[in-house]
C-alpha cells in the first residue's frame, strides 16, 4: 500500500500537532487553558466509555 | 460531575465529565490526570483512517511527595483496561524532548508496558521522529477487528513518512 503525497503532508502535519497538542492539553490540566481555548486548536477530549 | 468508577485498583479513579479526564490520588498527595484526545488524522491514508484512535496524555494535576509509588502504574494498567473494553480502540502516545525528562519519561512507559498484565493482550509498536526528538508508542487489541498485520502494516508506513529523509 502507498500513501498519496496529500496524506503524506496530513501525517507530518498531524505529528507535529500532536506534539503540540499534548502541551495544550497539560497547559488545559492546569488551568491555564479553557476548554474553549482547547476546542478552538482543535483539540477535542473524549471519554471514551 | 465527578463520578467515581469502580476499577480493580488501589486508587479510586474518579471520572470528570467536565474536563473529560480520569483522574486519581494517590497517597503521597500527588493527583493524576488521564485524558483521551480523539485524533486520526496521523493515520491518513492507511487502513487507520477513521478507525477509534486516541492521543493519550497523563499529567500530574498536583505534585506528592516523590516517593516511588508502585500503586500509580498499576491504576494506569485498570484505566486503560477499562478503555480497551471496546477493543478496536487504538491508542497513541508520545513523549517529546521540550525538556531533558522524555528519554525518562519514555522509559518509565516502556516499564509500565512490559510489567502489565495486559501486554499479553496488547500489541505495543515504538518509534521515533523528529530526528530522534520524539518517541511515539501505538497500542493495540490483539484481537482488533482490523487485523494485527494490518495495523503493523499502518504504522510503518507512518513511521516510514515521518522518517523520510
Amino acid at each position: 500500500m502507498s500513501i498519496s503525497k496529500d496524506d503524506k503532508e496530513k501525517i507530518i502535519q498531524a505529528a507535529k500537532k500532536l506534539v503540540q497538542d499534548k502541551k495544550d492539553i497539560i497547559r488545559y490540566s492546569k488551568g491555564e487553558l479553557t476548554k474553549k481555548q482547547l476546542n478552538d486548536k482543535g483539540i477535542k477530549l473524549t471519554m471514551p466509555l | 460531575m465527578i463520578k467515581e468508577l469502580s476499577l480493580p485498583c488501589h486508587y479510586k479513579v474518579r471520572l470528570n465529565t467536565e474536563n473529560n479526564s480520569y483522574e486519581f490520588n494517590t497517597a503521597g498527595g500527588a493527583i493524576y490526570g488521564v485524558f483521551f484526545e480523539s485524533e486520526n488524522s496521523i493515520f491518513s491514508g492507511t487502513v487507520l483512517e477513521g478507525a477509534d484512535t486516541f492521543h493519550l496524555v497523563v499529567t500530574k494535576l498536583q505534585s506528592g511527595d516523590g516517593v516511588k509509588d508502585i500503586h500509580v502504574s498499576k491504576t494506569l494498567d485498570s484505566i486503560v483496561e477499562h478503555f480497551f473494553l471496546i477493543k478496536n480502540r487504538i491508542i497513541f502516545y508520545t513523549c517529546d524532548a521540550s525538556d531533558d525528562r522524555h528519554l525518562a519519561r519514555d522509559r518509565m512507559f516502556k516499564i509500565w508496558y512490559s510489567n502489565s498484565p495486559h501486554h499479553q493482550r496488547l500489541n505495543k509498536y515504538d518509534f521515533e521522529f523528529a530526528h530522534e526528538e520524539i518517541k511515539a508508542s501505538v497500542i493495540f487489541d490483539k484481537a482488533n477487528d482490523l487485523g494485527e498485520q494490518e495495523i503493523f502494516n499502518a504504522i510503518y508506513l507512518i513511521n516510514d513518512v515521518l522518517n523520510a529523509k
